[in-house]
């Protein structure tokens, strides 16, 4: 299984290429999408302005064509936003072709509606795990797309994505490996991210009942986790068995904007991971060799494949 | 001595020398490093500069500018500019006092204190939650003051769980809206008073809150009893209830088959859409997790509003894709702002819009282990969503019902005009879920 990179500048791309990375993938957002669109029509679902999380240029991308040459780890843009306006498919189609013309053929995408407009370019496209829902009937419309690879969303278990592959639609499954655990699905996010103001899923809550109650409901107070550990905002690691029996064939660290030692450090831990895999003869040989070697002061628990609970 | 930054992401500042962008390493007041793979485009040198906060972008393209040397590193070249424009260096200063402030901010202040300063959001209001969801409700629904117009929709009611699908075999449809318009205090809305022709089992949301096989004929026959036609709402579609979705969809078919008649399904999962292929008397829909938009009501906010009002099925070439499926109708929603209606027939779900929905179930994770994120797959379920619901600021108008965030649009219930440009843009349906 291969390791994919979340980039965010285009500095950072040798240090993750050291750190690990056997692919990368970033955001290719250029003044005038800015000037005309911001982020109110987002060009993927990074949708700040504030954040080093895209590349701003095609000049930058030259550049990292370049390195892309010595360093030999490729790099797939994304442009996975839920939908677009129709007036933005051109504008998209004309941006994948400057990128094409510099060595880039592989995109991401979710909105459907983009694939079949694009339907036929030469170029490679990942389906975005911010499409959809996958199950084994709707892997014969992905097979209709033409796609090269299948990205399973943060929320699928396991033996679904067993199911899809089975189905077959792609030639390779990317599922996700670390960081940034969302408590509801991308695919049916539709609310605002912006730099202002924090995502609905950040804005207070609390328990309540439906009815006229005098008290609210009780609730057990959270469980004190580590924090600062590998993963501590979603993590797959001790799935890597599975992941690997399954047919999953790249694991995405997510990180566009994350500091480059953040990612590093990550991508450090799951090359570590993905050696203890390699030598361990269990699965339970490999979860327990795994928690020695990185998780010795516990672990988050933000765990992307929860076991089902009966 | 003049202001230097280096590294403002690309979102805030861009630059283009002639028609092709490039990379900025340093700005200052009197200059700027920019870089390039090897030699620069040709071209009058601008910076393109997005204000946060939804200002439009400015360009500004200095008089006086020279190139002071050009310094070689691994992978790229780096060109060093002296510039000499008082405008410039104004607008390079409040770049860069701008960005640090967002910094600074983001280091030393809540969310909500930074949305405070960046947007004036009322962040003092966020610690406003009423003690229940039937308090929110009633004082939502109270600033509610009816139409006066009679439309001319089709008018939908959704029996959304197992509860008052159970309820609608007991009693007639009138009975339930009236009981519902009186719990939320809307028994005077036009909306509920007029007779409703169609019904709407199922959940777009949660396969736990479906009929099962043996009941859906019950309820279709029912239906038709009443003389209402019929949409059955299915939602995502998890590997574990595909045979029991099927089996749902058979029994649907069966029904029709025996009965001649048709019932539409809204589709929320392209493997649903993919299974009606197999059952020509089920009529598809776009259901609401498919039709694709912005909903949350702190918007348009700092968004342009112009901009939001579009989609993807404004596209003709992704609607007649849609059609090969059999699908023309979408079900639609009123998110808080005014929204383009694609051409055709289509349905409008109102007053709430869905906002984000999650694989798992937040209230169980919560009511179990105190956290919303320790989400766990689970088959059997406990049904907390009938009794409990997470609960938001009184101000924003949203609620997290079952394993579902909704914001309640309370305007299209007052504003006739609002609704009026939906029915004239092509809106024939209207959908009323009551939570």
């Amino acid at each position: 299984m291969k390791l994919t990179a979340g980039l965010g500048s285009v500095q950072d791309y040798p240090q993750l290429c050291e750190a690990g990375a056997d692919e990368l993938f970033c955001g290719y957002v250029p003044p005038e999408w800015i000037a005309r669109y911001g982020v109110t029509v987002p060009e993927n679902r990074r949708e700040v302005l504030a954040y080093p999380v895209q590349i701003g240029s095609l000049g930058d991308m030259e550049i990292l064509a370049g390195m892309v040459r010595r360093l030999r780890r490729p790099v797939r843009v994304t442009f996975n936003a839920l939908y677009y306006l129709p007036e933005q498919y051109p504008l998209l189609a004309r941006q994948m072709a400057d990128l094409d013309r510099l060595g880039f053929h592989d995109f991401i995408v979710a909105d459907p509606a983009l694939l079949l407009y694009l339907r036929k370019k030469p170029y490679r496209f990942h389906l975005s795990g911010e499409c959809a829902d996958y199950n084994r009937y709707s892997m014969s419309l992905v097979q209709t797309l033409g796609v090269t690879r299948c990205i399973f969303h943060r929320k699928m278990p396991i033996a679904d994505m067993a199911a899809c592959i089975r189905a077959g639609g792609a030639a390779e499954y990317e599922a996700f490996l670390l960081n940034e655990r969302c408590h509801y699905t991308g695919a049916f996010c539709s609310s605002l991210h912006c730099d202002a103001l924090p995502p609905f899923c950040r804005v207070p809550y609390r328990l309540g009942f439906l009815s006229e109650h005098a008290a609210p409901p009780q609730t057990r107070a959270p469980s004190a986790r580590a924090d600062d550990c590998v993963g501590s905002s979603g993590c797959g690691l001790c799935a890597l068995w599975q992941l690997r029996a399954t047919g999953i064939t790249h694991l995405k660290i997510v990180g566009r904007g994350n500091s480059p030692d953040a990612m590093t450090r990550d991508l450090r831990a799951a090359r570590r991971a993905l050696s203890i895999l390699a030598d361990s003869p269990s699965e339970a040989a490999f979860r327990t060799a795994l928690r020695a070697s990185l998780f010795s002061g516990g672990c988050s628990g933000a765990c992307y494949y929860p076991l089902e609970e009966t | 001595m003049a202001l230097w930054a280096s590294d403002i992401p690309a979102g805030l500042l861009g630059c283009t020398l002639g028609a092709q962008s490039v990379g900025i390493c340093k700005i200052g007041e009197d200059g700027i490093v920019l870089r390039a793979a090897s030699a620069l485009p040709g071209g009058a040198l601008q910076l393109h500069v997005c204000r946060l906060g939804g200002k439009p972008t400015e360009t500004c393209a200095p008089s006086r500018y020279h190139l002071r040397e050009v310094l070689q590193k691994p992978d790229w070249r780096e060109y060093v500019f002296s510039v000499s424009d008082p405008a410039y260096a104004l607008t390079v200063r409040q770049v860069i006092l701008e960005y640090n402030r967002f910094v600074q901010l983001k280091l030393h202040k809540s969310e909500a204190d930074c949305a405070a300063a960046l947007t004036g959001y009322p962040a003092q209001l966020d610690a406003v939650i009423a003690p229940s969801f039937a308090t929110q409700k009633r004082t939502w629904f109270s600033a509610v003051r009816p139409w006066h117009t009679d439309f001319t929709c089709e008018i939908a009611f959704a029996l959304d769980t197992p509860a008052l699908a159970s309820q609608f075999l007991r009693q007639p449809l009138a009975a339930i809206i009236r009981q519902a318009a009186s719990d939320n205090g809307l028994s005077n809305h036009p909306l509920l008073q007029k007779a409703a022709a169609r019904v709407y089992f199922g959940s777009a949301w949660c396969q736990h809150l479906l009929p099962s096989p043996d009941l859906l004929p019950q309820l279709l026959g029912k239906a038709k009893a009443d003389g209402l036609a019929v949409t059955l709402s299915l939602p995502f579609l998890p590997e574990w209830f595909c045979a029991q979705a099927r089996a749902l969809l058979a029994a649907a078919e069966r029904w029709c088959v025996a009965q001649n008649a048709r019932i539409e399904v809204e589709v929320n999962d392209w493997g649903v859409a993919v299974l009606l292929q197999s059952f020509p008397h089920l009529q598809p829909v776009l259901g609401r997790l498919l039709c694709k938009r912005r909903k949350d009501p702190r918007l348009p906010g700092p968004m342009d509003a112009t901009l939001l009002a579009g989609n993807d099925l404004m596209h003709s070439g992704w609607r007649a894709a849609l059609r090969t499926l059999g699908v023309t109708r979408f079900e639609l929603e009123t998110p808080g702002y005014p929204t383009s209606v694609p051409p055709g027939r289509h349905s409008l779900h109102l007053p709430y819009y869905q906002m984000n929905t999650s694989h798992y179930c937040p209230l169980t994770a919560v009511l179990s282990t105190g956290d919303r994120g320790a989400q766990h797959p689970t088959r059997h379920c406990g049904a907390p969503c009938s009794t409990c619901a997470l609960l938001y600021p009184d101000h924003l108008h949203a609620v997290g019902k079952y394993n579902t965030i909704f914001g309640c649009d309370c305007a299209i219930l007052s504003e006739e005009a609002l609704l009026g440009r939906y029915c004239e843009q092509g809106v024939d349906r209207l959908v009323v879920t009551l939570l």
